[in-house]
């Protein structure tokens, strides 16, 4: 299995904290194509053959990435160029790259299937399972306790990544140690190695992470409690 | 000491159960393929798209027909109704709730919910002094297995994800009609890694002395993620349904 290398046109989930778009709490009914590549997906993963959700999730922010540029592949049909893919679209797009990526499909085979022409193709070459090392030496003996004070680092990272950005410098308290994790931001780019690392869970208070963007006055009390793993985080 | 992946992995006895219908056996499936609310034009090319990429798998041995629609049932049957059970269960069996607040994964296999998909999951208790409500800022996580493997479409939406982290009071009063009140204590809980979420609502007022069963109706799915709180005996009554 090959690494993925983050593209140049990754795009982390941005978080737009001007955002006041009212909320439809109606909900839309789930299309049927949007169950079927759900439950396709998780056959796959209970078959062993898809490792986790993290390749997929960085597949779909690549997706988000070519559509921001406008930098689109040819596997984007040209009704889609005027507008953002929707939920499940955009999950459909992610499965087909990653299941390309691990050589399950072909590009070619989609898109014969898709002009709708009889699947002739040849036999794929199906590549070994992606079985990565794991690095539990690395970060052996968590570095921070229950209470400890904490920065969160301020400086993006190529590729998939799982701290969000509004907490980018944010200061907060060591809430919990939550155990030790396989490194999604590894998984994601099917790394060779992944790191085994602690996650922590993260109290910040309202008002250090927005400042004066949030309703200061009923904020005081209001705590946000984030999972941050060990890389992402200085002692203060 | 080294490994790989596989003998790590915690998607190693990832199968789907053989009885789905054992862990739920009233899974309150709605039928909405006669709800048309929301028309996508492109729809049909998706349906398209989506079965080439079965078919190919199909054909290359992957899976077959009958284990995606299989697979598609079963997701069916995973319902708020499972969280319901959790609660109602909790509220009534202090030493329970122990048990699930403390490990909610194992307090699950007490129930027979099967929870194999969820690394690691985290049951959090609302009080008079303290509100949780849950998100996920990076794309859609929510305890699946628990509460059904389609969050609602507002739970994914970008609005809520940007909104619910600046200001809870807010969108849970604006949006949703839950007004906190100013002494409490707002906790939201970002699921950006490893752990899922699921919320115990207060126990309502009215309710003493009702059994588990009369209790799960009360334990809405919004009630779960932190955005509403469980439903009132009157309401229920009239309603009796989980949203």
């Amino acid at each position: 299995m090959k690494e993925v290398p983050p593209k140049n046109y990754h795009q982390p989930i941005p978080h737009d904290l001007t955002d006041t778009t009212p909320l439809n709490t109606h909900d839309h009914p789930i299309s049927f194509f949007e169950k079927q590549i759900t439950s396709l997906h998780n056959l796959m993963r209970a078959k062993k053959q898809l490792p986790s959700f993290d390749a997929v999730r960085r597949a779909a922010e690549e997706i988000d990435g070519r559509f921001t540029a406008r930098n689109f592949s040819a596997d984007i049909p040209e009704f889609l160029k005027n507008r953002l893919p929707e939920y499940g679209e955009r999950r459909i797009l992610a499965v087909e790259t990653v299941l390309c990526e691990l050589g399950y499909l072909t590009r070619e085979e989609l898109r014969q299937g898709v002009a709708g022409s009889a699947p002739d193709a040849p036999e794929p070459i199906v590549q070994d399972d992606y079985a990565p090392e794991i690095d539990t030496e690395t970060y052996g003996e968590p570095r921070y306790h229950t209470g400890d004070l904490v920065q969160v680092i301020d400086q993006p990272k190529p590729g998939h990544i799982r701290t969000p950005v509004y907490l980018f410098g944010k200061k907060g308290k060591i809430a919990n140690l939550q155990g030790l994790f396989a490194n999604p931001e590894d998984l994601a780019h099917f790394k060779s190695k992944v790191v085994h690392l602690p996650l922590y869970l993260v109290e910040f208070d309202m008002v250090e992470v927005w400042g004066e963007q949030c309703p200061k006055k009923r904020s005081l009390k209001d705590k946000l409690r984030v999972e941050i793993y060990e890389p992402w985080l200085i002692p203060l | 000491m080294q490994g790989t992946y596989r003998n790590n992995s915690p998607f190693r006895n990832l199968t789907a159960m053989s009885d789905p219908q054992a862990q739920n056996p009233f899974p309150l499936t709605q039928d909405t393929s006669a709800d048309h609310a929301h028309i996508n034009d492109d729809k049909a090319y998706w349906t398209q798209r989506t079965r080439v990429i079965q078919t190919l798998l199909e054909e290359k041995g992957f899976f077959t027909a009958a284990e995606v629609r299989r697979e598609i049932e079963r997701e069916d049957t995973i319902t708020p109704m499972l969280g319901a059970r959790l609660v109602a269960r909790a509220w009534v069996d202090a030493q329970f709730k122990a048990r699930l607040l403390a490990d909610g994964k194992a307090a699950c296999q007490e129930m027979d919910i099967d929870t194999v998909e969820i690394n690691r999951l985290e049951v959090v208790e609302n009080t008079p002094s303290v509100h949780h409500v849950v998100v996920c800022t990076l794309c859609s996580c929510y305890p699946r297995a628990i509460l059904g493997y389609h969050p609602p479409s507002w739970y994914k939406s970008t609005a809520y994800r940007h909104r619910v982290v600046v200001d809870p009071r807010g969108v849970l009063g604006e949006e949703f009609g839950t007004m906190l009140p100013d002494d409490i204590e707002v906790r939201v809980m970002d699921s950006t890694a490893d752990t899922r979420y699921l919320v115990i609502p207060v126990r309502p007022a009215g309710t003493d002395g009702w059994d588990e069963a009369a209790l799960i109706p009360l334990v809405t799915r919004d009630s779960m993620i932190g955005v509403s709180f469980a439903e009132i005996p009157d309401n229920a009554t009239k309603c009796n349904k989980i949203s």
